[in-house]
């Protein structure tokens, strides 16, 4: 497992998870994988972070779980619920508007 | 690392850090789901199982640092979790009272159903309880119990209430210690009791150990519980570290960081340490003062000596004297009334019930029509009313005594009384139930330290130290003071003390049917010698 994720990285689980979750219901190990394959690698969020951040999530009612028998696999499914739903428009507002203003300054693109 | 072994310590670990046995269950299930999806995807890379199984373990890591992880997510998801010192160690303090008052509300809830739903004999009304009320002793039988039963519960449910917030929050067998611990000072500290007509909850100086050892057994339960499922979990390995779970997140920057950093960036450690702080010190104050008095008390022996030899026995026998030449009437107005049909204990020898001083000095009480300060009052015996402190004594006298004739309009109610064990001043120890022929009634109450003062006690004029020597109340005046024979010369002015009050009658122009006499039930005993009225 690479340890390169910066430091300035807190929140991005959050928001990455509710995004796939918003998108259908999913168990973990689906959404670290997930998470490698759709950033291309860009971020390595291992179990020790998907979990805690999916537990997190659970206790702010921001997801909700299930046990669902799939393929003869009983597996825990997570499911996006309104409050999370909101939530992750709040994130992606605010990320947009962060990543903006970055870029702006990284570029030297100022008016 | 076989699978189960990594599953096994993974639950031990987050059940040693505090999770809920069920919840450590669910997520070493969901972690055991997840080991073998990555031993499923090791397999369709091209790996033998043994290889899988072994590259999913790597893959995983140390299980007790992502159990160690995982705690520090749920704690930080509570509040309980984020301000242990301020949730278990401050909050418990306060619990004991709120927790009794729900008991009592509970009880009440209880015992209103159960007579609702078992019938009328079960019913508990209001003429029951009143008629509880006016028989102390029969009243002490339910109410000791009561409180106790009340106390038991409120002290084992402040601490299994605050266990079960440490065991949701994570916080672990340490803060669930800790809360019993407080919740043990707390209760220890904390005082109620239940009489007739009121109910005394409060914080005392004075501790009782027995509310404080329910907590401690809540606490043993709890940690028989922790051993109970931590024996049946594999043991963790020793090293938990170095395998960077969070991947540079700065979550995990909480699980390393160092006490003096987490005190200062923690707003709820600045409120909660100063708050135990000044607990500290003022309890150390309170400490202090106490000492100091005793130490002044121990420094004055050569004062009271001196006021014990030279001038208490002088000033006893000035108030005597002065109590002697007031026992001239002067007024021809006042009417006495014959209370002889309410007395329930005799002033002569043939009384034996003599449960102190005060009451042996009664006997030498004149009896008949006698004058005490000014007032011309006719004393047959002694109207004799509960108190609580009787109680103790295994004393038993009346609440009240009813409907003592009058039937005359009156300005002024003159009473010849005093009250035994009337320690708590400013307390209404006993009323006057003024009837009047219009049906109107009006009520005089009579306060220990305004009417009266205890019955036995020292007719000096100079203190010892803060004591009150004479009541406040205008129009009232130590009417009489006796001494039992054989109680030596060892405290020749500790004396019985009897009081005439005056009282102004609230309806002058009506006439007064009857007055009725009764006790407030306080600690006082309080007791009726003479009535006379004025017009």
């Amino acid at each position: 497992m690479r340890k390169t994720n910066p430091t300035f990285l807190n929140g991005v689980p959050e928001l990455l998870v509710l995004q796939l979750l918003s998108r259908r219901e999913m168990y973990g190990y689906e959404i670290v994988k997930a998470i490698q394959t759709e950033t291309k690698q860009s971020f390595t969020f291992g179990e020790g972070c998907i979990y805690p951040c999916l537990h997190y999530l659970e206790e702010e009612d921001l997801v909700k779980s299930h046990r669902k028998d799939v393929n003869g696999r009983s597996r825990n499914y997570y499911q996006i619920t309104r409050q999370g739903r909101k939530r992750l428009g709040d994130l992606s507002t605010e990320w947009s508007r962060v990543t903006e203003g970055i870029a702006l300054l990284v570029r030297g693109e100022h008016a | 690392m076989p699978e189960n072994a990594v599953i096994g310590q993974f639950e031990r670990r987050l059940v040693e850090l505090g999770c809920p046995a069920v919840r450590a269950r669910a997520r070493a299930r969901e972690l055991s789901d997840h080991f073998a999806d990555l031993q499923e995807a090791g397999v369709e890379d091209g790996l033998s199982e043994k290889e899988a199984e072994g590259r999913a373990a790597a893959q995983l890591g140390e299980p007790a640092k992502l159990a160690e992880y995982l705690v520090w997510t749920m704690r930080q998801s509570s509040w309980w979790g984020r301000h242990p010192i301020l949730g278990f160690c401050v909050l418990p303090l306060i619990g004991f009272i709120p927790a009794w008052v729900l008991c009592g509300w509970a009880l009440i809830a209880f015992v209103w159903l159960a007579g609702h739903l078992l019938g009328p004999a079960y019913l508990v009304t209001r003429e029951t309880a009143h008629a509880l009320a006016l028989d102390p002793v029969e009243f002490s039988r339910y109410a000791h119990p009561l409180n106790l039963a009340l106390n038991g519960a409120a002290s084992a449910l402040v601490a299994v209430l605050f266990c079960l917030l440490a065991r949701r929050s994570a916080s672990g067998l340490k803060w669930i210690a800790t809360a019993c611990a407080v919740c043990s000072i707390g209760c220890a500290f904390s005082h109620t009791e239940i009489v007739p007509g009121s109910v005394a909850v409060a914080w005392v100086s004075k501790p009782n150990w027995t509310w404080a050892t329910a907590p401690c057994l809540v606490a043993a339960l709890a940690l028989a519980r922790y051993w109970q499922v931590v024996r049946r979990l594999p043991a963790c390995s020793g090293d938990s570290g170095g395998t960077g779970y969070n991947a540079g997140l700065s979550p995990a920057a909480g699980t390393t960081e160092s006490w003096g950093r987490r005190f200062l960036t923690t707003p709820t450690y600045w409120i909660s340490t100063p708050l135990l702080l000044a607990l500290l010190v003022l309890g150390s104050l309170a400490g202090q003062r106490i000492a100091r008095g005793r130490v002044e008390l121990l420094n004055v022996p050569a004062r009271l000596e001196t006021l014990r030899k030279q001038a208490w026995p002088a000033e006893s026998a000035a108030v005597i004297a002065r109590i002697k030449s007031r026992e001239i009437c002067v007024n021809t107005n006042q009417r006495t009334v014959d209370l002889l049909p309410w007395v329930n204990v005799p002033l002569d020898i043939s009384n034996t019930n003599l449960a102190g001083p005060a009451d042996a000095a009664l006997l030498d009480l004149p009896l008949g029509a006698h004058v005490f300060g000014n007032t011309l009052f006719d004393v047959s015996g002694k109207i004799q009313l509960m108190g609580r402190a009787l109680l103790k004594e295994h004393r038993c006298y009346p609440v009240l005594r009813k409907g003592i004739l009058i039937h005359q309009k009156c300005s002024q109610i003159y009473l010849l009384h005093g009250a035994s064990h009337a320690v708590d001043l400013e307390t209404n120890v006993a009323k006057l139930v003024l009837h009047y022929v219009d049906g109107s009634v009006r009520e005089i109450a009579i306060v220990a330290g305004g009417q009266l003062l205890d019955s036995w006690g020292p007719v000096y004029t100079t203190p010892a130290a803060d004591e009150q020597l004479a009541p406040k109340a205008p129009g009232t005046e130590l009417a009489w003071v006796g001494r039992p024979d054989g109680l030596g010369d060892k405290t020749p002015w500790m004396a019985a003390r009897i009081y005439q009050s005056a009282f102004a009658n609230p309806q002058p122009a009506v006439e007064i049917a009857s007055v009725d006499y009764v006790s407030t039930l306080t600690s006082a005993a309080p007791f009726l010698l003479g009535l006379t009225i004025e017009e």
